[in-house]
């Protein structure tokens, strides 16, 4: 296709203005509306973390996405966005077999937080605790944030795209650890 | 100061002094047999009543997820069979349409047809093990034997397929890793021809058992509105009604082509969950049957010389099969940037790969939504207020595969 014949094809209208839901859900949220996007076919909706819980129980209530799939933290660290964490929430209306994506970027870089769905959709405990042991973001109005996945005691979050996998001291026998290093030779 | 229950106890005197009221922790597993796997539930009891159930997991946590980071799409695949090892092939099944979903890429008719009888077979292998190990729970110890015998014929056929019994890694991107045996059809035909009597057969030992029944009927149930709000998919959900089934609903891997009904329940109770799966059976069963008559001819593999490794004898004397073959298995192929999301009907329900490229040939980042994970939030609600000899049942009818909750 040569540079002319590109320039005739028609703009494709855009997402956000030809899915109702997304429609609906902008004239809902307005600002907190941040964007939208459709990617094989799947679509994707950028709302601010402020808005999040309007705009999740306006699905749930009104266009019938009764069921959260996943909430899924991911650390964007190498991806080209301007911000460190964000959260994906894949929503799935089961009358309709549609499923949507909502993606709250959390604010704070250092210390990522966002508010809890728990309220909205029960299922999202587990879910968030999850991103939470991971990833480190802290969900606000969780009724039981705790890591799950990581043992007791552990440190760091190893879903972090910084976090350290290269070495970990391992102790082959009781003379390798602190207790058990023997005394300078006598 | 006594109360009044205490005093008019016939049993009370100085001897066995005030009646113990507070509750009792019990903790269960997470070595018990019946946890299926590494499962701890921290127990709080009020004599044999349950107040509260709480799943501990974690113990099988192995990070493949971040695993799957650091490898190329290839290699992260084999790692899909370590997480749920009773349905190795719906977990590969998942993967490989995820990294197609992000290549815009689709597998010859042949290649869908082959690997929908493989899922089937893979989603009766799951089930005769929750069968036989759910029937062993509550005590009915012949079921098991019965199932195994079945899968033992299962695992036969999938390690002559693949090589191995459990961890196939049979379905590659773009097709599968090879050409099924000569005798593959066969061998499936013989096996699938008179299961519809082995299922009869487990039915007669459990369906009418008193036994059973008392054990299930009206036990640890639970209602649609309950399961939409916890997020639990597949035969949970169609127990209680609601006839969602990702095959269906949003068909892949060509199941629109294919006639089958989905089994829902009334009450969502034991006894539902134990009808639906085993009605799943004799559908999947048809569906296999339906893929290996309908076989299509034609290529098995995409036509995609960048991911598809070439055939053998070409590497003999075809340059660009060699470059290509060699590319493929040293750096990979670069996936275009995008995000995707692939689910799945798992034997244990929506089954899942989110997944983010990033334009280089390992992934960014693989989220897995395993089913299981999302189901154990029904042991808390239907164990409540139930008693604690139900437990067991309970977890054995949520059909928990400890590898994909921990991954």
């Amino acid at each position: 296709m040569s540079e002319e014949e590109r320039e005739q094809v028609e703009p494709e209208e855009p997402i956000e203005k030809k899915d109702p839901d997304l429609v609906l859900l902008q004239a809902k949220i307005g600002g907190g509306f941040l964007g939208a996007t459709e990617h094989r076919g799947q679509i994707s909706a950028q709302i601010a973390p402020g808005a999040l819980l309007d705009a999740a129980r306006f699905l749930r209530d009104e266009r019938g996405y009764k069921l959260l799939s996943f909430v899924c933290g991911v650390d964007c660290l190498e991806l080209p966005v301007s911000y460190r964490f964000k959260v994906t929430y894949s929503l799935l209306n089961p009358e309709r077999s549609r499923r949507l994506r909502l993606e709250a970027p959390c604010a704070d870089d250092l210390e990522p937080a966002m508010p809890s769905v728990c309220g909205i959709w029960p299922g999202a405990r587990l879910h968030e605790s999850e991103a939470y042991d991971l990833l480190g973001i802290t969900f606000e109005g969780h009724p039981e944030l705790e890591r799950i996945l990581t043992p007791e005691g552990f440190e760091g979050h190893p879903h972090r795209k910084d976090f350290d996998i290269s070495a970990e001291p391992v102790a082959f026998t009781f003379r390798d650890t602190p207790a058990g290093k023997p005394k300078a030779a006598e | 100061m006594a109360t009044q229950a205490q005093r008019t106890d016939p049993l009370d005197s100085d001897m066995l002094g005030p009646i113990q009221t507070e509750t009792m922790t019990l903790n269960m597993g997470p070595q018990h047999p019946s946890t299926h796997g590494v499962l701890r539930v921290v127990l709080e009891l009020d004599g044999e009543t349950v107040l509260s159930c709480k799943p501990v997991i974690g113990y099988l946590h192995t990070g493949i997820e971040k695993n799957m980071e650091e490898k190329t799409y290839n290699k992260a695949l084999p790692m899909t069979d370590r997480m749920d090892y009773l349905a190795p092939m719906s977990n590969n099944l998942g993967f490989v349409l995820a990294v197609e979903k992000l290549l815009d890429m689709e597998v010859p008719r042949r290649c869908k047809y082959l690997r929908v009888l493989l899922a089937e077979m893979t989603r009766l292998n799951s089930h005769l093990v929750w069968l036989g190990t759910h029937a062993l729970d509550l005590g009915a110890m012949t079921v098991f034997l019965y199932c195994f015998r079945e899968r033992e014929q299962l695992l036969k056929i999938f390690e002559k397929v693949s090589g191995v019994r459990m961890m196939t890694s049979y379905f590659r991107v773009g097709g599968v890793a090879r050409e099924p045996y000569p005798t593959f059809y066969e061998d499936c035909r013989n096996f699938l021809e008179p299961f519809s009597e082995r299922v009869d057969e487990y039915e007669e030992l459990l369906t009418n058992n008193p036994i059973y029944l008392r054990r299930a009927e009206g036990v640890c149930a639970m209602t649609a509105e309950q399961a939409y709000a916890l997020g639990i998919t597949g035969p949970l959900l169609r127990a209680c009604g609601v006839a969602y089934d990702i095959r269906k609903n949003e068909p892949y891997s060509g199941y629109e082509e294919f006639d089958f009904e989905i089994p829902v329940g009334e009450r969502g109770d034991i006894l539902d969950r134990y009808l639906v799966r085993v009605a799943e059976m004799r559908e999947s069963r048809r569906i296999a049957m339906q893929a290996l008559e309908g076989m299509p001819e034609g290529p098995l593999m995409a036509d995609n010389p960048k991911v598809v490794p070439p055939p053998k004898e070409q590497l003999a004397h075809d340059m660009e099969a060699l470059i290509h073959h060699f590319k493929i298995f040293t750096e990979g192929y670069s996936v275009p940037e995008g995000e995707v999301y692939q689910a799945i009907e798992s034997p244990r329900g929506e089954l899942g790969y989110y997944m983010i490229s990033d334009g280089s040939p390992d992934p960014y980042k693989v989220k897995v939504r395993a089913p299981s994970f999302a189901n154990l939030h029904a042991l808390g609600e239907i164990t409540r207020g139930g008693l604690m000899g139900d437990v067991v049942a309970a977890i054995g009818s949520i059909d928990i595969v400890l590898g994909e909750i921990d991954r």
